[in-house]
C-alpha cells in the first residue's frame, strides 16, 4: 500500500502538488487525469523519488525517503512516456536493464525477459535493436521492461501517447492485464479511460478534485469542470461530441 | 538636429584628417643625400641612407657585433638580454622578456638603422620598412656568415677597417685552435639542448658548425633540421665519447645521469663511464647560442673540453 | 553478435600482442630479428649479453611499448566513460579541465626545474577538475551540463595563465611545446609501474560499473527509476577518471585524440552496450597509441610529438567506419 500525506511539490515559487493526501491499495487501477501542468508527471516522479518533496510518502508502512534506490525499484516500476534513442541496444539488453534492482547480471533471468516479451506480444523481436523499432514496439518493449522489474506497483506516464490506433488497442490490452500489480496510468486518452478498469483521480492545480469510480454520477460533471470542456457519454464510454 | 550635429563632427574631422595627411606629407624626406644598398641574411636588399648616426639593435648577436668592429657608439637602444660589453645593458631597452620588439618603442628611438634576427616577425620588419626605417636581418647560419655580416655592418656604419680588423681577429684565434686540435683523432659529441625528450642541435645549425669547428663529431649528423629530438636508442647506440649540456636543461651536475629514473642506460654511456661531461653555465651558453665576436670563446671552450692534452 | 563480440575481443588481445612483439623489432636503431632472439636468450640465461642491444631493447624500447600500451588503455577506457556520463560523442578525458590545468603546472615546471613538471602537472590538473566539480555540483549531485561548461571555462582560463607563462617566462620553448603535444619518450620501467598500479585502479572500476553505465545512457531519470544510484556511480567514475588522466597525463604530456575516438571506433563495432566496449576501447586505445609512437620514435629525421600521429591515424580509421556504416 502506498500513503501520501501532505505531498507538496515546488518548482521555484511554483507550486506542482498542493498538500496532496492519496492511498493507493496494493493491486489497486488507478487512471490519472488532469489538465496539462496540473502536476500528473510531478506526482510520478514524487514516487519515484525523481523530485525534492515535502510531506510523507510511505510504500506498506515504512517512508520511502531516503531508500536505497534499488530497494525502491523492487516496489515500484516506471513506464517512462515514450523517448527516440539513437542507442543500439538489443531489445533483450534493453529489457533486461529492468532487472538490475534484482541483480547486476546480464542474462542471468533469461527466461523471465522471454516470458515478458510474450506477454506484451514482441518475443520475435529480441534481437532488434531499440532504435529501429516502430512507436508502438518501443512502447512495448519499455512496457516489458518495467514488468521485468517484477515491482508491486508499476507507474505509467501517457502509456498510448503518440501511438496508432492499433498499438494503442495492443498496449491498452497489455495494460489491463496487469491483474495483481498497483497501477498508476497518466493518460489523457478517452481510449484508456474506457478500455481500463479501476478508479479515477483527477488532478488540477496541484489538487485532487475527484476520486471515485467512472460511473460515479459526479465523474461526467467533474471531468467537464476540470478540463472545462464538453464530455459525452453514451453508457459507459467517453467520447469527443462534435460541437 | 541630430542629424546636422553627426554631419558638423564628420566634416569637422575630415578637414582634421587631411590637416596631418598633409602635414605628415611635407615631413617626408625629400632628397635622399647618398645611400648604400645591401644584402642581409634573409636574402633581402636593404637601402640605407648614409650616414648611419643612430642603430637600434634587436638581439644580442647584433649588438656584440657592433661593438666588436667598432661601431658600439652608435647605438641607441638594444635589449633586455644583451650582457656584452656591459656598457651595452646601459642602453634604452626595446625588447623585453619575449624577445618581439615594440614598434613604437623602435621609431620613437628615430633610428637610421634597425638590425634584427628573424625572431622578430616579418609584420614588424615590414611596419618598420613602411616608415622608411632599414631592417637589417642577420641570422649567422655558420662561422664565416658572421663574418659577412660584420663586413656587411661595417660597410653600412663606415667601420670597414674595424671590422676587416675584427675578422682577421677571429680567423687567427679559429686556426691556431685547429692547428693545436690537428693531430688528434675526432672525439664523438652529444649536444643535449634539453635531455628530455633529447633536443640536441641538428647539421643545419650553428652550433653544429662550433662542434665541428672545434674537431668534434657531432652524433647528430645524421638527424634533420636544425633542432631535432635524438632518441636515447640512438645515443646509446652510438655510445658518445663526449656530452655537453646547455644550460636552462635543468640538468646542474653528473647526478642527473648516473642516479635518475633512466641510469641503467647512461652508466654504461662512454662519456658517462669516462667522466667527460661539460655543463654550460649561463655565459658559456650564451657564447654558443650568440654567433658573433664571442663565437671564437665556444670555439676555443668546445676544442679545450674535447682535446684537453692538446692545450697543456 | 554475441560471440562475434566474444571474438573480436579476443582478437583485440592477439593484436595487441602482435603489435607489441612487432614495435620491438622498429625503431632508430635498426636491430635484425636474429639479433633480438639471440640476445634475449644470452640475457635469460645470463650468458653475457651485448650492452647496447640489450640496454636498447629492455631499458628503452619495451618500457616505452608498455608505458604506450598502458596510457593506451587508460585513455580509451577514461573517454569511453566520459562520453557516456556526459552522453556526449565530442567527450574526452580532458574534458573537465585535467589537460588545461596540466599544461599550468608544466609550464610553472619547466620555469623553476624541470624536474618539477610531473608533480606540479598533476597538481595543477586535479586543481582544475576540483573547480570544475565545485562550480557544477547541485543538489549533492554533479550536474553533467555544468560539468561541461564548467569544464571548458576552466580550460580557458588555465589555458591562458598557461599561455602566458610559456610566452613570457619560459626560456626552454621546444621542452613546453613537445611536452604539451606528449611524448613517451622519457619512459621508464618506474612510470609503468606507476601507471599500471593507476590502470588497475581505472579499468576493474569501469568494469563493475558497467552495467550501470548501459543504463545511464536512457538518461538519469530512467537509470534512477531502474535502481541505479546515480549520483554515486557519476561522482565515483568522474573522479577516478580525472585523477588516473591527470597521471597519465603528468608522465607523458597531453596525448589527444586517443580518448575521443577509441570508444567510437569500437561501438562502430561491438555495439553501445559496456559490455564489451569496457575492454574493447582501451584495447583499441593501446593498439592505437603503440602503433603511433612506434612510428614516431622510428622517423628517421628524429622523433616527432606523438600526438601529432595518433590524429593521423585515429582520424581516417572513425572517417572509415562513420561512412561505411551509412552505407549499410
Amino acid at each position: 500500500m502506498i500513503d501520501i500525506h501532505g505531498l507538496t511539490v515546488r518548482y521555484g515559487k511554483k507550486i506542482a502538488l498542493n498538500n496532496l493526501d492519496l492511498r493507493v491499495g496494493d493491486g489497486e487501477h488507478l487512471i490519472l487525469m488532469g489538465p496539462n501542468g496540473s502536476g500528473k508527471t510531478t506526482l510520478l516522479r514524487a514516487l519515484l523519488g525523481l523530485v525534492r518533496y515535502d510531506g510523507t510518502i510511505s510504500l506498506n508502512g515504512k517512508s520511502t525517503n531516503g531508500i536505497a534506490r534499488r530497494e525502491l525499484a523492487r516496489e515500484i516500476a516506471y513506464v517512462p512516456q515514450i523517448f527516440s534513442t539513437p542507442y543500439t541496444f538489443t531489445v533483450k539488453e534493453f529489457v533486461s536493464m529492468g532487472l538490475y534492482s534484482l541483480s547486476r547480471e546480464w542474462w542471468i533471468e533469461d527466461e523471465r525477459i522471454h516470458k515478458v516479451l510474450s506477454d506484451v506480444g514482441i518475443d520475435e523481436l529480441k534481437e532488434k535493436t531499440i532504435n529501429t523499432l516502430s512507436g508502438g514496439e518501443l512502447q512495448k518493449a519499455i512496457i516489458a521492461r518495467a514488468l521485468v522489474q517484477d515491482s508491486n506497483y508499476i507507474l505509467m506516464d501517457e502509456p498510448t501517447a503518440h501511438l496508432d490506433i492499433r498499438s494503442t488497442q495492443e498496449v491498452l490490452e497489455v495494460v489491463s492485464n496487469f491483474k495483481d500489480k498497483g497501477t498508476i496510468i497518466v493518460s489523457h486518452d478517452l481510449n484508456a479511460l474506457n478500455k481500463l478498469g479501476g478508479s479515477v483521480l483527477l488532478i488540477k492545480n496541484g489538487e485532487i478534485v475527484f476520486k471515485g469510480m467512472k460511473d460515479d454520477p459526479d465523474f461526467k460533471g467533474r471531468i467537464m469542470d476540470t478540463f472545462e470542456t464538453r464530455i459525452g457519454e453514451i453508457g459507459g464510454f467517453f467520447y469527443f461530441p462534435l460541437s | 538636429m541630430n542629424l546636422k550635429f553627426i554631419a558638423l563632427i564628420i566634416v569637422v574631422v575630415v578637414i582634421i584628417a587631411s590637416g596631418f595627411y598633409v602635414y605628415a606629407e611635407t615631413q617626408k624626406p625629400k632628397s635622399q643625400q647618398s645611400s648604400i644598398t645591401v644584402v642581409d641574411d634573409l636574402g633581402r636588399s636593404v637601402n640605407v641612407s648614409l650616414p648611419v648616426k643612430r642603430v637600434v639593435s634587436m638581439d644580442p648577436s647584433d649588438t656584440q657585433m657592433m661593438y666588436a668592429i667598432g661601431a658600439g657608439s652608435l647605438l641607441v637602444a638594444d635589449t633586455s638580454f644583451d650582457w656584452w660589453p656591459a656598457n651595452s645593458t646601459l642602453l634604452p631597452h626595446v625588447a623585453m622578456d619575449s624577445g618581439v620588439a615594440s614598434v613604437e618603442q623602435v621609431v620613437n628611438m628615430t633610428p637610421d638603422l634597425v638590425l634584427a634576427t628573424t625572431i622578430q616577425t616579418s609584420q614588424i620588419i615590414d611596419q618598420l620598412q613602411n616608415l622608411s626605417i632599414p631592417v637589417l636581418v642577420f641570422e649567422p647560419q655558420n662561422i664565416s656568415n658572421i663574418y659577412t655580416d660584420m663586413m656587411t655592418l661595417g660597410k653600412v656604419t663606415g667601420h670597414t677597417s674595424g671590422a676587416t680588423a675584427e675578422v682577421n681577429h677571429m680567423k687567427s684565434v679559429i686556426s691556431n685552435v685547429q692547428t693545436k686540435i690537428a693531430n688528434y683523432s675526432k672525439e664523438s659529441l652529444l649536444y643535449m639542448m634539453w635531455p628530455n625528450p633529447i633536443y640536441t642541435a641538428g647539421p643545419t645549425s650553428f652550433i653544429d658548425n662550433v662542434i665541428t669547428t672545434a674537431g668534434g663529431a657531432n652524433i647528430a649528423e645524421n638527424l634533420s633540421g636544425p633542432y631535432p629530438v635524438i632518441s636515447l636508442e640512438q645515443v646509446v647506440a652510438d655510445n658518445p665519447q663526449t656530452i655537453i649540456v646547455d644550460n636552462n636543461t635543468g640538468v646542474s651536475n653528473m647526478t642527473y645521469f648516473t642516479s635518475g629514473n633512466q641510469s641503467q642506460i647512461w652508466d654504461n654511456i662512454s662519456a658517462i663511464k669516462n667522466d667527460r661531461l661539460l655543463i654550460f653555465n649561463v655565459t658559456e651558453s650564451n657564447w654558443m647560442n650568440e654567433p658573433g665576436p664571442l663565437t671564437i670563446y665556444a670555439v676555443q671552450m668546445v676544442a679545450q673540453f674535447l682535446y684537453p692534452q692538446a692545450f697543456e | 553478435m554475441r560471440f562475434s563480440n566474444y571474438l573480436f575481443t579476443v582478437f583485440l588481445v592477439l593484436l595487441t600482442v602482435f603489435n607489441i612483439l612487432v614495435s620491438l623489432s622498429i625503431g632508430p636503431v635498426h636491430i635484425p630479428i636474429q639479433a633480438i632472439l639471440k640476445n634475449i636468450y644470452l640475457y635469460a640465461f645470463n650468458k653475457g649479453p651485448d650492452w647496447t642491444i640489450t640496454t636498447i631493447l629492455f631499458y628503452i624500447r619495451l618500457p616505452r611499448i608498455v608505458l604506450a600500451v598502458i596510457i593506451g588503455m587508460i585513455l580509451g577506457v577514461s573517454g569511453l566513460v566520459i562520453q557516456t556520463i556526459f552522453k556526449n560523442p565530442l567527450g574526452d578525458p580532458y574534458l573537465t579541465g585535467v589537460s588545461s590545468g596540466a599544461a599550468v603546472g608544466a609550464a610553472i615546471g619547466f620555469l623553476v626545474s624541470p624536474f618539477l613538471v610531473p608533480v606540479l602537472a598533476f597538481v595543477f590538473a586535479m586543481t582544475a577538475v576540483g573547480i570544475s566539480f565545485l562550480i557544477s555540483r547541485s543538489d549533492g549531485e554533479v550536474n553533467t551540463e555544468m560539468l561541461i561548461l564548467a569544464g571548458v571555462s576552466v580550460s580557458f582560463l588555465f589555458s591562458a595563465v598557461a599561455s602566458y607563462i610559456i610566452y613570457l617566462k619560459v626560456a626552454n620553448l621546444r621542452g613546453v611545446i613537445f611536452w604539451l603535444l606528449g611524448g613517451l619518450y622519457g619512459a621508464t620501467w618506474t612510470d609503468d609501474f606507476w601507471l599500471f598500479l593507476a590502470l588497475m585502479v581505472i579499468f576493474p572500476l569501469m568494469v563493475y560499473f558497467r552495467r550501470e553505465l548501459d543504463i545511464m545512457l536512457m538518461g538519469d531519470e530512467q537509470a534512477k527509476s531502474l535502481g541505479v544510484n546515480t549520483a554515486r556511480v557519476k561522482t565515483v567514475v568522474l573522479l577516478i577518471s580525472s585523477l588516473i588522466t591527470s597521471l597519465a597525463v603528468s608522465v607523458v604530456g597531453i596525448i589527444g585524440f586517443i580518448g575521443l575516438v577509441s570508444p567510437h571506433i569500437g561501438r562502430k563495432i561491438v555495439g553501445e552496450s559496456h559490455r564489451f566496449l569496457v575492454f574493447v576501447a582501451p584495447l583499441i586505445g593501446a593498439n592505437i597509441l603503440l602503433v603511433s609512437d612506434t612510428i614516431a620514435r622510428s622517423t628517421p629525421q628524429g622523433e616527432i610529438p606523438v600526438g601529432i600521429i595518433t590524429s593521423f591515424i585515429g582520424a581516417p580509421v572513425l572517417i572509415y567506419l562513420l561512412y561505411r556504416r551509412r552505407k549499410i
